[in-house]
């Protein structure tokens, strides 16, 4: 029996040796991962008093606001918000957002991730005093099976109707049912874009609706006023056979969505990257995405026409390692901001246009060795401004004046 | 459970062998923890000598990851290749307990989680690389990784698994 033992030991140590020697578990990693840190992705939004709001999770994880006075040169303290159990993605692409309405309507919205992967649901907390109390969160969309509900966007428009527009799967069960076949995708090509309107400050919802088939799953939905006083979005798409270009509609709208990018960048893979949107007071958007054209990867600006067709050549950013840009328009100035990593820290970079985007100059607005988020841009009543969460701190930063 | 509370329970020793032969089981033996992906952690794997390997980098919400996984890894059981398998769950730290039990894993000879500041660690695989999942690097036992964004075409895979 000691025998035995002796040899088993032996083999024991033998075999991890050479697992280890083979380097499927180099040493140096072989340790466990630590516990996840909440992200730091956030919303913002300036309330019609003039105050600029944030919305994000704090190093606990528990979902707060802040408020400046001064457009980011002082904060109020956090102010804790009642989210229940809810799980919140606050990272990357998924971020809580704020947006204002009339009669003292703020909403707040956020994709709660559950238990099942790649499955979601949107939730809302909603005010009628101006942000001095918040409701209990709740489900924002009339579906509620236990699929993909994520990557909301919302905003008002300027009658004061709500608007939120997600990204869902329901058509993908559906597709996947009819055929016969466990395999969703092979059924029903990316997820869907649906949409839904309250026209009481978030009390109540109107009908899920849905504005396309056929988008990609794990991007953000860009959503900007137009002229009109609507709102338009954009989003990542797939197009036949298998593009992820991009695509744009006006949210009740009667008009097809719209394809809004030719780079024709044939993929069955996750961008995580989606785009930007501003209308231009020329008429038409500005829109900012990434994709790869003509085997070049790279972050590019284009105009837009009214109805989100392109005009012109897109310009790619001047920065090969520029990801995840937003772009804000103010009167005939353009404002493009991005981070780009260097191996050693983050610079956020801004590329400014006075004459509506036809020439545009480069700009240095700060650097971080900190983790961070990805920017958001800002119209304001004093001028644009750019928001960058790092660990440390919120940086608003200014473009204009 | 350990070695040495199995030997003191005096479990019979056929299966104490069996328990025990379990780390060098053969490619696809599911993975039995999640391990940090930190700063130093690509350059071990990119130039630790033996095995060729092949390593996808997933996120959670990754919908196009679970099938290459399952693609890359049925290509290496085929080809009898040596290679081993790690998966990179970028956003999976804090997961674990999830990550170990998803099928989609099992496949896999070893699988991590980033631990650190995600910019940074996707620099120090590829500085050229801007976050899109499943990203596939091919490491030959001699050699540099070759990236791929998406599942690598069935030719490159076919010559990269050659045994």
């Amino acid at each position: 029996m000691k025998y035995l033992l002796a040899a088993i030991a032996f083999t024991w140590t033998a075999a991890l040796a050479a697992h280890e020697g083979h380097g499927d578990t180099p040493r140096v990693a072989a340790k466990a991962a630590r516990p996840a840190k909440p992200g730091l992705a956030i919303g913002a939004a300036v309330s019609p008093g003039g105050l600029l709001w944030v919305v994000g999770l704090n190093p606990d994880g528990r979902l707060f606001v802040r408020t400046s006075t001064d457009l980011g040169l002082t904060w109020s303290d956090a102010q804790l918000l009642d989210s229940g159990n809810d799980r919140i993605a606050a990272d990357g692409e998924n971020r809580p957002k704020i947006a204002f309405g009339p009669h003292d309507r703020v909403v707040i919205s956020y994709t709660q991730p559950l238990a099942k992967p790649y499955t979601g649901e949107i939730r809302m907390l909603r005010s009628d005093d101006g942000g001095k109390s918040f409701s209990a969160p709740l489900t924002i969309h009339r579906d509620r099976q236990l699929i993909t509900h994520r990557f909301e966007s919302l905003a008002f428009d300027r009658a004061g109707v709500l608007h939120v527009v997600w990204i869902d799967k329901r058509d993908q069960v559906l597709a996947a049912n009819a055929a016969g076949t466990a395999s969703a995708k092979s059924a029903y090509a990316g997820a869907a874009i649906y949409r839904n309107e309250s026209r009481d400050g978030g009390l109540s919802f109107g009908p899920d609706i849905k504005l396309a088939d056929h988008s990609c799953e794990c991007c953000r939905i860009a959503v900007a006023p137009t002229p009109e006083g609507g709102l338009a979005a954009m989003w990542r798409h797939v197009f036949e056979p298998n593009v992820r270009d991009h695509a744009f509609a006006i949210l009740g709208g009667d008009k097809a969505p719209v394809r809004a990018s030719f780079d024709d960048w044939k993929l069955d893979a996750c961008p995580h990257h989606g785009p930007g949107l501003a209308a231009s007071t020329q008429g038409g958007y500005h829109a900012v995405w990434f994709g790869e054209k003509a085997g070049r990867a790279a972050v590019r600006y284009g105009r837009l026409s009214p109805v989100g067709s392109p005009e012109g050549e897109a310009r790619e950013l001047p920065d090969p390692r520029a990801e995840h840009a937003d772009v804000v328009a103010s009167g005939r100035q353009v404002a493009i901001a991005w981070r780009s990593y260097d191996g050693t820290q983050t610079r956020l970079r801004a590329w400014v246009s006075a004459d509506d985007g036809a020439h545009f100059a480069l700009r240095e607005l700060a650097t971080s060795s900190d983790e961070n988020d990805h920017p958001r841009m800002l119209a304001t009543p004093a001028g644009i401004r750019v928001l960058w969460r790092t660990a440390r701190e919120i940086h608003v930063l200014p473009i204009s004046p | 459970m350990s070695c040495r509370s199995l030997l003191e329970r005096r479990v019979r020793p056929l299966a104490v062998l069996a328990a025990l032969l379990a780390p060098i089981a053969p490619a696809g033996a599911a993975p039995q923890a999640v391990l940090g992906f930190g700063a130093n952690t690509w350059r071990e794997l990119a130039h630790t000598k033996g095995h060729p390997r092949v390593v996808v980098f997933s996120t959670t919400d990754c919908v196009h990851c679970p099938r290459v996984i399952d693609q890359l890894a049925a290509a290496m059981r085929q080809s009898n290749s040596r290679a081993r398998l790690a998966v990179v769950v970028m956003d999976g730290a804090g997961q674990e307990a999830d990550l170990i039990k998803d099928r989609h894993y099992r496949g896999a000879h070893a699988l991590y989680a980033f631990d650190g500041d995600a910019q940074a660690l996707r620099h120090t695989v590829n500085p050229d690389w801007r976050g899109l999942t499943p990203y596939v690097a091919l490491i030959p036992a001699k050699g540099t990784a070759r990236f791929h964004a998406g599942s690598p075409a069935a030719h490159v895979l076919r010559e990269f698994l050659r045994p």
